[in-house]
């Protein structure tokens, strides 16, 4: 069996570190940049740029995705599905 | 502090407590020249183990632990990995939510039903949230699952699925606590003389009393006799629902509507 996902909460410093480690940047609004393309990360669900405050970080290669709700289920749903096959 | 200082420090740290010391010691620039080695250590530390950091952590773990809800998974392996499945699990969240009461959970609630209602399809999608908050959500994979009993495939269980959401007003009946007998009798009767496939009436608190009365009076005339009947309460949504379920046999052979 796959290990499951933990949930834990960082600080804004800690997770500029932890972006930082993967050649992300935040701008002074707050949005998350791909340093290395300059372009903000955008939510797949909501087409909104993905902020320090809402983006959930997730480990492995280091995923960025929105922390809403219906993001959160898709992304447990994918990873059921992936562990399932 | 050196590079090399800062590696022997966090080198036997887990990641959050290696983010915590490089926060507090203000190194949050891991792409700095020099500071190769100790970006490679959190990147490394980042590969060990699934860990989701985010805002709410408690919000989160609650979703998590609705896949262990006895609907939720019925629902899964009703329709194995079906996207609507995240509307409930969002559903599950919002009852809890609505449980736990308070201004802030209150307002949440606010945000997420909104933050759905403004997606592309979101009446129809708020509607399947809407299953686990009325605690609807029972007898409709309870009819699901049977249809699975009888052998029908995911792709037309998906099908009746999404034609009792576009159409939930025909199947399902909320009885109103100032709602009289007769007119429950009435409501039902009109159902079952349409060959509905499906017919869910659900009351709460008081009104209960009159929906059972009506749902006896209607089991005394005989009239449901092409029908399959159950009753259940549930506690699956914000409160406890009683839900009085017709399901109409024929159904079963695909035989109607």
């Amino acid at each position: 069996m796959k290990e499951q996902i933990k949930f834990e909460e960082l600080t804004d410093d800690e997770k500029k570190v932890l972006l930082s480690a993967f050649d992300y940047e935040v701008d002074k609004e707050g949005n998350i940049i791909d340093a290395l393309l300059k372009e903000k990360i955008i939510s797949e669900i909501t087409r909104q740029p993905l902020t320090l405050k809402s983006a959930a970080l997730i480990t492995g290669s280091l995923k960025i995705i929105d922390s809403n709700p219906l993001s959160i289920s898709r992304y447990l749903r994918e990873e059921t599905e992936k562990n399932d096959s | 502090m050196t590079p090399d200082q800062i590696l022997l420090a966090i080198k036997d740290l887990q990641l959050p407590e290696a983010l915590a010391y490089l926060a507090a010691n203000k190194i949050l620039n891991l792409t700095k020249k020099g500071f190769e080695s100790v970006r490679k250590a959190i990147q490394k530390k980042t590969a060990k183990k699934k860990v989701g950091f985010v805002p709410n952590k408690d919000e989160n773990t609650f979703l998590k632990r609705v896949a262990e809800r006895e609907y939720f998974r019925e629902f899964g392996s009703i329709l194995p990995n079906h996207k609507y499945s995240d509307f409930i699990r969002v559903g599950y969240l919002i009852a809890h939510l609505n449980k736990l009461g308070g201004q802030n959970n209150r307002q949440r609630v606010i945000e997420i039903r909104s933050s759905i209602c403004q997606r592309p399809n979101g009446v129809f999608l708020i509607k399947i949230v809407n299953l686990v908050t009325t605690g609807a959500v029972v007898p409709v994979i309870d009819y699901l699952s049977e249809l699975k009993k009888q052998k029908y495939d995911s792709e037309h269980i998906a099908d009746i699925f999404n034609e009792i959401m576009l159409d939930w007003k025909k199947y399902a009946y909320f009885v109103k606590a100032t709602t009289k007998m007769k007119e429950i009798i009435t409501i039902i009767k009109r159902k079952v003389a349409n060959d509905q496939r499906l017919i869910m009436i659900f009351s709460y608190g008081s009104a209960k009393d009159q929906t059972t009365k009506a749902v006896a009076q209607i089991l005394k005339d005989k009239i449901t006799e092409a029908y399959f009947y159950e009753s259940k309460n549930n506690k699956e949504g914000d409160k406890e629902v009683h839900s009085s379920t017709f399901t109409l046999i024929e159904s079963f052979n695909g035989t109607t509507e």
